[in-house]
């Protein structure tokens, strides 16, 4: 009877080992993935122009897709195979899921860095860009202060990470929808005063503004709050993975890369990135 | 702080589960309140699809041949397209069209808020659903009892109001309650318009925290909650109406 409760307890100890050691071949090092299938799968939020947009042909286009091309040519370069980025279309609010379950091996998405998520992600640093809250509204209305907003309704995204700032800070009303095309209409509409986004987002918006839908709004001249820093994340067991990134993101800031592809992409650059750049020499 | 919260806080530090909603003073605050709106939306749904229901069944019994078909085809359409169609088609549809929850120029309160968007959208879905439920309520009273009622001289009207409809509201109770249940969980809707109820403010707190398979536990347990709350009241009512040797 012992013997064979022995035997069994054994049985069980063996196969959960087994699915153990398993489980760990499964999630070996990204490099090693990439290396093996010449394949990189992203996540990135691709209906966030102009840092990722797809194009009437369908095809992806943007700041971070730039970047990523950068990213991919050194990926090849370092396993020694032509290596594919295979894009995974993420939401602002399942982007970090998305990267725990597996889905993607890196988030190239505009993640601003806060406390809560390095729990969840590793963030890869030095952060790459950063960018700050911004209001956009009616040429009529004029907001001197954030204080201002109090009361205020304030359309803003599900899951934008200013939104905790303005209603707990400052006593915005936020009026939070599930997509930038649903945000931008209820600002048409009048249903807030002012819409709050990243203000290289808002910015960009002006320059690619070809058919003049927003000719009739103005950027709040406010200094904002404070600045986010963007990171590019990758789950927490890939120390060489997170490596190579950094080394990626060393050198963008060393060759100025960031600076000019924020630049071609219709932004201001941010204080941020100028400060990162200078370091880097 | 309370022993509950400090326990909740260490759990979150030994195991990792989140329920940040419980230990967060302001999530909780904004939670609750939440769940007030639930009920809020759910009420005045029930109102106004009672009212909706209760008006097109007075409609479908005159004799106006056009006002009959006129409820038919309201009941049609709303019977048989999505809720949260409906509910995007009244607010970025015609809302956004008419301007009826713009703020005026120098900042008067628009017309309609998105809160009375969904009592408007709930109440003319399940008014539709009413209105039929009540139908098959009066289709169930015995033609012998009709005839009987007219036979002690009842005229048309009061046949209809002393009755038919008390009969017919008692055969209709139970699917009533149903739709009462339909129109709670609906209230789940109203956070793609931006109404601050439970489902909303727990997508907020966990895109903050990520912390969303406890968040989707509380938000479903809510709802538990709130249904069997109202199931009671629903149960409560066809025994205070039940009438004798009627049904079983």
């Amino acid at each position: 009877m012992t013997k064979i409760k022995l035997h069994t307890l054994l049985t069980v100890a063996v196969s959960a080992l087994a699915i153990l050691g398993f489980s760990n071949a499964a999630h070996a090092d990204v490099l090693a993935k990439v290396a093996d299938t010449g394949k990189l799968s992203v996540c990135t939020n691709v209906n966030n122009p102009p840092l990722a947009f797809l194009e009437p042909s369908g095809t992806a286009k943007g700041m971070h897709l730039d970047l990523l091309q950068d990213f991919v040519a050194r990926l090849s370069a370092k396993v020694g195979k032509k290596v594919e980025a295979e894009l995974v279309p993420v939401l602002p609010a399942n982007r970090v899921q998305f990267l725990q379950q597996g889905k993607c091996d890196i988030l190239f998405t505009s993640l601003t860095v806060t406390e809560e998520r390095k729990k969840l992600v590793q963030f890869v640093e030095p952060y790459y860009y950063a960018a700050g809250p911004a209001l956009l509204s009616k040429k009529a209305v004029e907001i001197a202060r954030w204080e201002d907003i109090k009361g205020k309704p304030i359309c803003s995204n599900q899951g934008s990470s200013w939104n905790l700032p303005l209603e707990q800070k400052y006593g915005a009303n936020i009026v939070a929808f599930q997509s930038q095309q649903e945000v931008d209409q209820s600002l048409r509409d009048g249903r807030c005063v002012a819409l709050v986004s990243d203000d290289s987002y808002l910015q960009a918006r002006f320059l690619n503004d070809k058919d003049g839908v927003w000719k009739d709004f103005h950027i709040q001249n406010l200094v904002p709050f404070t600045e986010g820093p963007w990171g590019l994340a990758v789950r927490f067991d890939e120390p060489a993975f997170n490596a190579f990134t950094s080394a990626a993101i060393k050198d963008w800031n060393k060759n100025g890369t960031i600076v000019a592809l924020a630049k071609k992409w219709g932004f201001t650059p941010a204080p941020f990135a100028l400060k990162a750049q200078k370091e880097a020499h | 702080m309370s022993m509950v919260d400090l326990w909740f806080e260490g759990l979150n530090q030994r195991t990792g589960w989140n329920f940040s909603v419980i230990y967060n003073a302001w999530e909780r605050a904004k939670y609750i309140n939440g769940v007030i709106i639930a009920v809020e939306l759910a009420v005045w749904a029930f109102l106004g699809s009672m009212l909706v229901g209760g008006l097109c069944m007075l409609v479908r019994q005159s004799r106006v041949r056009p006002l009959r078909w006129l409820v038919t085809v309201y009941v049609e359409f709303f019977r048989n397209t999505p809720g949260l169609a409906q509910l995007y088609f009244l607010f970025f549809g015609i809302g956004s069209y008419f301007q009826l929850s713009t703020y005026g120029p120098s900042g008067e309160p628009p017309l309609l808020s998105p809160f009375q968007f969904v009592v408007i959208g709930l109440s003319l879905q399940y008014g539709a659903f009413v209105a039929e439920i009540l139908r098959s309520g009066i289709e169930a009273v015995p033609r012998s009892t009709v005839e009987a009622a007219k036979s002690l001289g009842y005229n048309p009207t009061r046949a209809l109001f002393h009755v038919i409809l008390p009969l017919a509201f008692r055969t209709s109770l139970p699917a009533l309650g149903n739709n009462m249940a339909q129109i709670v969980k609906s209230t789940a809707m109203a956070y793609a318009i931006a109404v601050p109820e439970a489902l909303y403010v727990a997508h907020e707190i966990w895109t903050e925290h990520f912390n969303v398979v406890e968040m989707m536990n509380v938000v479903l347990l809510t709802y538990l909650g709130l249904m069997g709350v109202f199931t009671l009241i629903v149960k409560l009512l066809e025994r205070w109406l039940h009438v004798p040797g009627m049904g079983r």
